[in-house]
């Protein structure tokens, strides 16, 4: 959407070419489970005209949340406190730590802001490429100047998606597998119910590369289980609707297009390395 | 955070999908057959079709609405019962707030210490005739898949499932959500806005909330913001809105917002803006 907008200003964003190679914004972000705490770092580098607007205090840089299944967006700026100021290395770095109100992670939507109308006469340190030479140029108030990707904390990756549970009343070597597709944000959309002796196997542990009967057998478990999961999904009659943000993450992973026809769910799984499960449930004892 | 107990996203949605696979099916009319006979055979249904499922219900501290209802006061509670059902449901926070599973729960064991009667969740009721027993008649013996198929979604509604039109149906459709989310969203904004509690309950229960609540709860829920949730606010004060130009005014916000951070302007400066939007449309 962002690249539909017509704008009488540059904008610093990833591959939008109106600002010089060296100059880049890049934000990370971590969550701290125990303490349901996010720790979120936005870096911006090189010498820029948005640079000097942060250095003289017309811009900050921000963070939108969204709590998807709760309809909340907040939003944070950064203070000057934490905001701190390289000139040897043309870096200026800010840190926010900001408490999560819900029990999943947000979307974060991160930008700096402009907080004056300003006025930008271009120069050989406004960071720009030559076509925005000799412009001058005015930004409103309240313009967002720059722009990171979402972030999102979901990879994909199965141990956030996967719980595993032991039903004893199940014969041996067997497995049961449901997929709950539309599973709220911070819940698990896979769940692998075991017999005991399965279940005893996968605690063992899953490797990236098996190198022994045993650890292929238990590497097999979890790709019969991808079939089925896979099989799942592409036999969806609506692939879009409501799906847990996580599994759909995980299914644009998977090798082939699993919106297709001609999908094949058992070869996509035999070739997505198994995920090392490093404790059963650890997922969902985050609260 | 504590934990409340509910019945589990996935699960419960896929019950209300089951429900809706076809039209007129045998298995919508049992489903209202047993709405119609009563609270035994509908809270039997549910334990032999959802609750017997291990994995429906997640732990947690159970919390009861102890408050006998009429059947119209189900449909629109009265300021007094808006009351007591924001007093009870205050404490539990936005996220169970919004969680379907959890009102689902909540409507389960409110029929089961007799707060409702199943046949209330069919009722059509709003000052006529069509109270949720006529409704359930009607549609048993209609014939008529659509007709069955109707009741059997004001069900699903009525008890907070996903299934008939998405997460959304908790600010709306589903009665007491719907005033939990307007108490919420009122408290969040009176000592921010110059507005008080009663002005915004107010503006939140004009003919453009179902869209107001709808746009909340998607991708575009840029109004959810403080800062933006106010403008609108003192906007709506002076100026309420039907609900095609709520949804305009809404997306036109959504727009401006990519580029503008009008969640950092002020309430103010937003409903300047949004007055612009609205002049223009």
């Amino acid at each position: 959407m962002i690249g539909d907008l017509i704008l009488s200003f540059p904008v610093l964003k990833h591959g939008g070419g109106d600002f010089l190679d060296d100059i880049s914004y890049v934000v990370e972000a971590t969550q701290a489970q125990d303490k349901r705490n996010l720790y979120i770092t936005h870096a911006l580098k090189g010498n820029s005209f948005i640079a000097q607007l942060i250095k003289d205090g017309k811009a900050k840089f921000c963070v939108s949340l969204f709590y998807k299944d709760n309809a909340e967006r907040q939003a944070f700026t950064c203070i000057d406190d934490d905001v701190c100021i390289d000139d040897e290395t043309n870096e200026i770095i800010a840190e926010q730590e900001i408490k999560i109100d819900f029990r999943y992670a947000p979307e974060i939507t991160p930008s700096i802001v402009i907080f004056e109308n300003t006025e930008i006469r271009v120069d050989n340190n406004s960071g720009l490429n030559d076509f925005w030479d000799a412009e001058i140029f005015a930004i409103p108030a309240y313009a967002r100047i720059a722009y990171y990707q979402k972030l999102k904390f979901t990879e994909g990756n199965l141990l956030q998606l996967l719980s595993v549970s032991l039903d004893e009343n199940l014969p041996d070597g067997s497995a049961k597998t449901t997929v709950f597709e539309t599973a709220g944000e911070g819940e698990q959309p896979i769940k692998l119910t075991c017999a005991k002796d399965v279940f005893d196997e996968l605690k063992k542990g899953v490797v990236d590369k098996p190198d022994d009967a045993k650890t292929a057998m238990r590497a097999s478990i979890i790709t019969q289980m991808l079939c089925y999961v896979y099989s799942y999904m592409a036999n969806l009659k609506d692939k879009e609707t409501g799906i847990n943000s996580g599994l759909l993450l995980h299914m644009q992973q998977v090798k082939g297009d699993w919106q297709d026809d001609n999908f094949n769910p058992s070869l996509a799984a035999t070739q997505m390395l198994p995920y090392a499960i490093k404790a059963l449930n650890e997922g969902a004892n985050n609260d | 955070m504590t934990k409340y107990k509910r019945i589990n996203e996935g699960i419960w949605a896929d019950f209300g999908k089951n429900l809706l696979k076809n039209k007129g099916s045998d298995k919508q009319i049992q489903f209202l057959q047993v709405c119609n006979n009563g609270k035994d055979d509908f809270l039997n249904y549910l334990q032999e079709n959802l609750l017997n499922n291990q994995d429906a219900i997640i732990g947690g501290k159970d919390i009861f609405f102890n408050h006998k209802f009429t059947e119209a006061e189900f449909r629109f509670p009265p300021m007094d019962t808006q009351q007591e059902i924001w007093q009870v449901f205050a404490k539990i926070g936005r996220e169970y707030a919004g969680y379907c599973g959890f009102w689902a729960y909540i409507i389960i064991q409110m029929i089961k210490h007799n707060c409702i009667t199943p046949d209330y969740l069919a009722s059509e009721l709003n000052g006529t005739y069509k109270t949720g027993v006529y409704m359930l008649d009607n549609a048993i013996n209609s014939n008529d898949s659509k007709t069955i198929d109707d009741c059997v979604r004001r069900i699903l509604r009525s008890m907070c499932n996903p299934a008939p039109r998405g997460k959304r149906i908790v600010f709306n459709d589903f009665y007491l959500g719907k005033v939990y989310w307007r108490w919420h969203w009122a408290h969040k904004m009176f000592d921010k806005i110059g507005l008080s509690f009663e002005e915004i309950l107010k503006i939140l229960d004009e003919k453009g909330y179902a869209e107001f609540s709808s746009k909340m709860h998607s991708q575009q829920s840029y109004i959810s913001q403080k800062n933006t949730l106010g403008g609108l606010l003192l906007f709506l004060k002076e100026n309420p809105l039907s609900a095609k130009n709520m949804g305009k005014v809404i997306d036109t916000i959504t727009y401006l917002s990519v580029w503008k951070a009008i969640e950092i302007q002020s309430p103010e400066l937003n409903k300047q803006e949004i007055k612009r939007i609205f002049d223009d449309l």
